[in-house]
């Protein structure tokens, strides 16, 4: 029975259709270790990120395993309920504090992986749509767009004090993948039912190129910011990520009507 | 479809509008033939927003506020937040608040869009308050509103059920400022130090850049709305940890000709996070109130 079909059913209990996205991230932090959840499929260095073939999303993590900014999924690898998708969009997040320093005594200042992160690794990296048994998209990660992302402008400061991070000169900017706004997203002519309990999973591989370039790579590194005793500098690892969203319409079963 | 309150007044729709009417021996004992009259509530464009505020100073009846906080580190150490929960307008002030009731809606309400806006000061870096500090904040702004973002989820419920579980970036406010940055290079010890300039917003501020329901959610009167934010535990370890917010500076001239002098002063700086929600408001009308 076609999903849109679903929604009203003559003397049945019918389903409430709301729009919705569902979400899963793919993140690399070094404190990994330290947080109370490990989330599969989560790097702890860029190394071991392009160490991996391909990332897994929407069968592996759900919001429990996770923290909910970062997979709002109630299973880990089936649909909670009927969707019909009717676009996807994938975002390469960093910190948009582009300069990151090292946790080493001598304070190295990291630049520019932000800027390969967000504007440069998704042009080398693939993306395919399964659904249930059937591909339904592959295409260039770029091409997808990313929905909203930071707009604006930011500007550092050139100067170099001498002493470590107490002014330090950190680059801030704004990127992102296209326009920051909702529609910027992948279209299907025709949305797509995806019925309750489907298994659905968006697979992202990186070119050889990419991997090696991650591997080659160290950090990620850390933001510094001026600790609550105003004493010192606080440095705590920042966090790149990539969140594929798939935007559409739920299907939800109404309280005291659930049904299989 | 409608309600019939004993037969002396109720909503029914007419028309797809909905009307209010009820026993006209209520008001007036001059014209029981009609039985009862017809009267519409008044539908209008409308916006419901509330906010959390985090600011060294809060002023007034800020102080008593719900859920507002006096440093990064106190609203960090929370695991969630609530709007559209706890405050009013006669708590926190228009410009954050514009509900009359702290935890229910004042009319029916009819939502298309939800949004979330992560605010906060466009001069940085930030000092403290001590004269000749020799250190500062220098991107909390920009960290608060173009980072922690991706970090935080936002959850919209209507009475007794969930209708949106996105991260933030996902629910842009669909307003704000827009522009750039510049800076100067000068080498100059904190109090004087290089000033930088941060403008920007989450997403493009164009009003249809909205998290936009696929129908209107109704929302009857007195019914109760929540929007939730859940921080993830990596932002908390960050937000816990750090200073802020603290100041913006100015440098006041303070000299004569032939003998310059400047004052450093200090203001402090504000950080918010506003939900907004757009629809239709309907109100009743003067003398003709309802439940």
């Amino acid at each position: 029975m076609p999903v849109e079909e679903i929604i009203e059913i003559e003397g049945q209990p019918y389903n409430v259709k709301e729009s919705f996205a569902l979400y899963d991230t793919v993140a690399v932090l070094a404190n990994l270790s330290t947080l109370s959840r490990q989330p599969a499929g989560w790097y702890s260095s860029f190394a071991l990120m392009g160490a991996a073939n391909d990332h897994h999303f929407f069968d592996i993590r759900n919001k429990s395993t996770t923290d909910r900014a970062y997979c709002n999924l109630d299973v880990r690898d089936q649909f909670a309920f009927a969707f019909l998708l009717r676009h996807i969009s994938v975002n390469f997040f960093c910190p948009y504090i582009t300069t990151q320093v090292q946790n080493t005594d001598n304070n190295y200042l990291e630049p520019f992986q932000s800027a390969f992160w967000s504007a440069e690794l998704p042009q080398h990296c693939g993306l395919t749509l399964k659904i249930n048994q059937d591909e339904h998209l592959k295409a260039n990660c770029l091409e997808l767009g990313a929905g909203p992302t930071p707009v604006g402008g930011g500007a550092g400061q050139g100067y170099v004090s001498a002493t470590p991070f107490a002014t330090a000169p950190m680059m801030l900017g704004a990127l992102g993948q296209g326009a920051a706004t909702l529609n910027n997203a992948w279209e299907f002519p025709k949305p797509i039912g995806i019925p309750r309990k489907a298994a659905v999973s968006v697979v992202i591989t990186p070119s050889e190129w990419a991997r090696q370039n991650l591997q080659f790579r160290l950090g990620p590194y850390s933001y510094t910011f001026l600790d609550d005793e105003v004493t010192a500098n606080f440095k705590s690892p920042v966090m790149f990520g990539i969140r594929v969203t798939l935007h559409g319409n739920r299907l939800v079963q109404p309280r005291g009507s659930y049904r299989a | 479809m409608g309600t019939d309150l004993f037969n002396r007044g109720g909503l029914t729709e007419h028309s797809g509008k909905w009307i209010a009417w009820f026993d006209i021996s209520l008001v007036s004992s001059s014209d029981k033939k009609k039985g009862f009259f017809e009267m519409e509530n008044n539908i209008a464009p409308w916006e419901v927003h509330d906010t959390i505020v985090i600011c060294n100073t809060l002023y007034g009846p800020e102080q008593s506020a719900n859920g507002w906080f006096t440093s990064m580190a106190a609203f960090g150490q929370r695991t969630d937040h609530t709007l559209f929960k706890g405050r009013n307008q006669a708590n926190v002030g228009l410009a954050y608040n514009n509900m009359q009731s702290q935890d229910r809606m004042d009319f029916a309400f009819h939502a298309f869009s939800f949004g979330l806006r992560f605010f906060g000061p466009t001069s940085i870096p930030e000092n403290d308050s001590i004269e000749g500090a020799t250190l500062a904040q220098d991107h909390l702004g920009h960290f608060f509103q173009y980072d922690l973002p991706n970090h935080v989820a936002v959850s919209f419920q209507v009475e007794q059920d969930e209708k949106i579980l996105l991260n933030s970036y996902l629910a842009p406010s669909g307003y704000g400022p827009v522009g750039s940055g510049a800076s100067y290079g000068a080498d100059t010890p904190v109090g004087a130090e290089n000033q930088m300039t941060f403008v920007g917003s989450q997403g493009s501020p164009d009003r249809r850049n909205r998290w936009q329901f696929d129908t209107p959610i109704g929302i009857p009167r007195n019914g109760t709305i929540e929007a939730t934010l859940y921080i993830s535990e990596w932002a908390r370890n960050i937000l816990s940890n750090i200073y802020g917010p603290s100041y913006s500076t100015q440098t006041v001239d303070t000299g004569t000709p032939g003998s310059p002098e400047s004052t450093i002063t200090r203001f402090p700086t504000r950080y918010g996070i506003q939900g907004t929600l757009y629809g239709l408001r309907e109100v009743q009308l003067r003398g003709q109130y309802h439940r």
